[in-house]
């Protein structure tokens, strides 16, 4: 299974190469902010004639203040319900083939995530973990 | 101009009054469906006239051929022949050919042969009909030309439903996943199949598919398990009556064979029913319950039919433990696993169940459906796929919205280019930038505008197929109707259309089936026998509203309760609690007829389910006012997907807004003296004229830093809704421009406040706001404080 890896929240997480479409770059991207919607909601972009939401994930799992730089990127994922939705990182590291045979389900306690939001663990090295998102439930419009 | 070529004109202008009449009197009879002997004499009286006429002025060739059809028309006249609908038909079409032949000759240009080709065509049809065992031949001619006529104009639809007929059996084939709902789904796709095929004229094809409906319905209500076995009959049969339907289509049904054809299926499908025990079917239930709930885990999906053996164990687990987690702490894995065995077990003994069945089915004698193969007859035909293919082309929707998406994205890459020269221009000042710009921004607009076209059509493409499906069902039904509509050019995007046509067709449907009443009831209950039925088309605030009314019976509420409650739609407490209009709308439950008996019109209940599906596929909504014996009105509100839009830039703060313009009644500066305060204070009135008008801040409802707090610095938008008015403040208005409205829910959802979004000259998002959603949410708001 290829990986997209990424940073927020000083963390490493990913989430499977086939469900994203496209990566902007947040600098260069026009955002129109939206009102009355719930603060992790960047706005909304123009993706190819689209109306695609951005959500910041950093906001989204805790971070009230995050920094916007140049390696800020938005990930335009794919969901199930066939929605285009873009997630805002702080940067993108790699993409990886993994063995999904080592991939872990995550612990109930202990973790700053709902581990309903995590798909898996997987270790990564040594003594690296990253943390295989479930965009779909993250990304569920009706919970955004 | 000589003297002959001015009585010419004259008779001309007799002879086209001549046609007129005739024409009248013609299309009158098609209407009654008879002929009175009162207007046989009117009819020949003209054509005696036009013979006579046309002599003297020396157009001989119509003469000569005005003549002979006066003979005919004279038999009929002496009673010799009864004038049927299929004479009506041809003396129609006759002087169709007539009016063509007087100015050909008129204006000199006629084609000798051609003359005479049509003179022979007219005395061999004169001969069919005065010679009996002709005229059945020509009979059956005049309809196939009816029909070919109906093919070339609905067989793009009627394949596209016939393929959705099979590509789901064949789909199936592979997944093997018969539940329910796709049952229920390919039952729906059959029951319009063979709707639309009967309105085309056809009689055996949908009398076949009635037969398939019947069992596939015992297996939709689980009376008849759906294996395998069946899902191949089903697929035979459809071949079957794809050959039915071209032999229809051509004529060359071959009534005893289709007879045969008829029990054939009836016989194939009886053998496989025989076979199908209970309990495997209480296990088939099961099987799809569990994979429904597995569905969600890729992992999972190994269970279920699938005799993939389960290796990765773990992996499973993990697949299932998502749904466990909630409630569980610790002891997940336990009952993960515990679960799991049991699950596994179940489907394990299940498995081998099936495997000791399907022998069984394999042995008993089951009857193959033989499709025909006389392909040498099949070449010199016309297929039903061939004459599909004409003027037109049937293009993906996601195509022309690519494409207008492509065109969207030059458009802001023109405007980027503009915005650059535009500054280069004044270092340089160079005019033929300049012009060369505004060429290239000309033609793209004609390219966006014509890409827009392609997806938007008036409402007349709907309606044209309605009246003679109409004329056709109140025919069967030995019911009258009038048909009007309305708003013929209200432009509706072509992905509603296609959408719009079934459930319009199914209202229309049941409206004259169970709606309107025979004509004897009608006058019996004080109504002209003649019964109304009307569609109108209106676009209003950024929706479609098309409504149905009828001047009927109206919805018999307390049937539709009682079926309700007996098909277990409703319990007795709800039923207790439901408005009249709730219970109107139960008619659109599934499986909910309160026809007593199953027709080929409409009564299995099926249709206004479909109804419903479609609208809300479509993003619409229906409501129904019923009122007895004064008929009822469904109405349905469409949102404009594609619709281009007229909006007004608002500025509130930094942020622009798009106001859609067809809401606004007008705008203003106020005055202090017209503002009044009701309440607390940022509760304002606005005092116009003769009217008090509550004033909603904008800037309040989606929090924005405005420019203005004060009322008399900024601008009011008076808009109106259904006889409401409200002003809304903003800061500024800016420009006025069309837009393209992108919906907000493909990618996302509803947004209070926000009806759609477009994008801007520069790339961005403009916001469209929802007028009527923000004035009901400070209803709301004002309630609650």
């Amino acid at each position: 299974m290829e990986l997209l890896v990424f940073n927020f929240l000083d963390g490493i997480y990913a989430v499977e190469l086939k469900k994203i479409k496209v990566i902007l770059v947040y600098s260069q991207t026009n955002i129109t902010p939206l009102y009355n919607e719930s603060p992790w909601i960047s706005g909304l972009i123009n993706l190819r004639g689209d109306v695609a939401p951005i959500v910041d994930l950093r906001i989204r799992f805790g971070d009230k203040e995050p920094t916007f730089t140049e390696d800020t990127v938005i990930i335009i994922v794919k969901t199930n319900d066939g929605k285009l939705i873009g997630m805002v990182v702080d940067c993108i590291e790699a993409i990886k083939d993994i063995d999904i045979t080592y991939i872990t389900p995550p612990p109930d306690l202990g973790i700053g995530i709902n581990p309903d939001y995590i798909t898996g663990l997987y270790k990564n090295g040594i003594n690296e973990m990253i943390t295989l998102l479930d965009v779909d439930k993250i990304l569920n419009v009706e919970e955004l | 101009m000589d003297d002959l070529e001015e009585i010419q004109s004259y008779f001309l202008e007799e002879a086209s009054e001549l046609f007129e009449s005739s024409h009248k009197i013609l299309l009158e009879a098609e209407q009654n469906g008879e002929l009175i002997s009162e207007n046989i004499d009117a009819l020949f009286r003209n054509v005696h006239t036009l013979k006579g006429g046309s002599g003297s002025v020396e157009l001989n060739y119509f003469a000569k051929y005005v003549h002979y059809l006066e003979d005919f028309i004279d038999n009929i006249r002496q009673g010799k022949l009864t004038p049927t609908m299929g004479i009506v038909d041809f003396l129609l079409e006759e002087l169709d050919i007539l009016q063509e032949m007087i100015d050909e000759e008129a204006t000199s240009s006629i084609d000798k042969d051609d003359f005479e080709t049509k003179l022979n065509k007219l005395l061999e049809d004169i001969e069919s009909y005065n010679n009996p065992s002709i005229q059945e031949d020509s009979k059956e001619e005049n309809k196939q030309i009816i029909m070919e006529e109906k093919l070339t104009k609905y067989s793009g639809d009627f394949i596209d439903m016939y393929n959705s007929v099979v590509d789901a059996l064949h789909s199936v084939e592979a997944s093997q996943d018969f539940n329910n709902e796709f049952v229920g789904r390919l039952f729906r796709h059959l029951h319009t199949l063979k709707g639309s095929s009967s309105f085309m004229g056809l009689e055996a094809f949908p009398k076949y598919l009635h037969n398939i409906e019947n069992i596939l319905d015992q297996a939709r209500n689980g009376l008849v398990c759906y294996t395998d076995e069946f899902n191949h009959a089903l697929l035979d049969a459809m071949q079957v009556s794809e050959e039915i339907a071209n032999d229809e289509f051509n004529n060359s049904l071959d009534t005893e064979e289709f007879k045969i054809q008829l029990t054939d299926v009836e016989e194939l499908f009886n053998s496989i029913i025989e076979e199908c025990p209970k309990e495997y079917r209480e296990h088939e239930d099961f099987i799809e319950s569990t994979t429904k709930t597995a569905k969600d885990d890729d992992g999972f999906e190994i269970f279920g039919l699938d005799e993939k053996p389960v290796k990765d164990i773990g992996f499973e687990i993990f697949g299932l433990d998502d749904e466990q987690k909630e409630d569980v702490g610790f002891e997940i894995f336990d009952t993960a696993v515990k679960e799991k065995e049991d699950v596994g077990f179940e489907i394990f003994g299940l498995d081998d169940e099936v495997k000791t069945i399907e022998p069984k089915i394999e042995k008993a004698q089951i009857k193959k459906l033989e499709p025909k193969k006389e392909i040498t007859k099949k070449l010199n035909k016309k297929t039903i796929k061939k004459s599909a293919a004409s003027n037109s082309i049937r293009v993906g929707l996601d195509k022309i919205d690519f494409l207008m998406n492509r065109v969207g994205d030059l458009v802001i890459t023109k405007s980027m280019l503009y915005k650059f020269l535009e500054d280069l221009s004044e270092k340089y000042n160079d005019p033929a930038i300049v012009d060369k710009l505004s060429r290239l921004d000309r033609e793209i607009r004609e390219l966006q505008e014509a890409v827009m076209s392609v997806r938007m059509i008036p409402m007349e493409s709907v309606y044209s197929k309605l009246p003679k499906t109409i004329r056709d069902l109140a025919k069967k039904l030995d019911k009258k109707v009038d048909f009007v509509h309305h708003g013929d050019t209200v432009e509706i995007d072509k992905m509603m259309v296609e959408g719009l046509t079934d459930p319009l067709v199914h209202i229309i449907r049941n409206s004259l089936d169970h709606g309107i009443e025979k004509p004897n009831e009608r006058s019996k209950n004080g109504k002209s026998e003649t019964g109304l039925l009307t569609i109108t088309a209106a676009q209003e605030s950024g929706h479609i509203i098309i409504s149905i009314e009828d001047d009927g019976a109206g919805i018999n509420l307390e049937r539709v309760t009682q079926k309700a409650l007996e098909n277990g739609v409703i319990t007795e407490k709800e039923a207790e609690h439901m408005s009249d209009e709730d219970k109107a709308m139960l008619i659109f439950s599934a499986g909910l007829s309160t026809a007593d008996a199953v027709s080929d019109v409409s009564g299995r209940g099926v249709g206004m389910d479909v109804v419903m599906n479609n609208i809300t596929s479509l993003g619409g909504n229906i409501s129904i006012e019923t009122k007895p014996n004064k008929g009822s009105k469904f109405t349905i509100l469409l949102p404009l997907t594609l619709a281009i839009l007229d909006g007004l830039n608002v500025k509130i703060g930094k942020q622009e807004l798009i106001m859609p313009l067809n809401m606004i009644v007008e705008s203003l500066q106020p005055t202090a003296g017209m503002i009044k305060k009701v309440g607390s204070d940022d509760k304002d009135i606005l005092m116009l004229r003769n009217e008090f008008i509550p004033i909603i801040r904008l800037y309040d409802f989606f929090q924005i830093t405005p420019e203005f707090t004060d009322i008399t610095k900024g601008m009011l938008i008076i808009t109106k809704i259904t006889n409401v008015k409200v002003a809304i403040f903003v800061d500024s208005f800016l420009n006025q421009e069309q837009i393209v409205v992108k919906s907000l829910e493909k990618n996302y959802k509803r947004i209070k406040g926000i009806g759609a979004a477009t994008i801007r000259g520069d790339g961005g998002i403009g916001l469209i706001l929802d007028v009527m959603s923000i004035i009901e949410e400070e209803k709301v708001k004002s309630w609650n404080s």
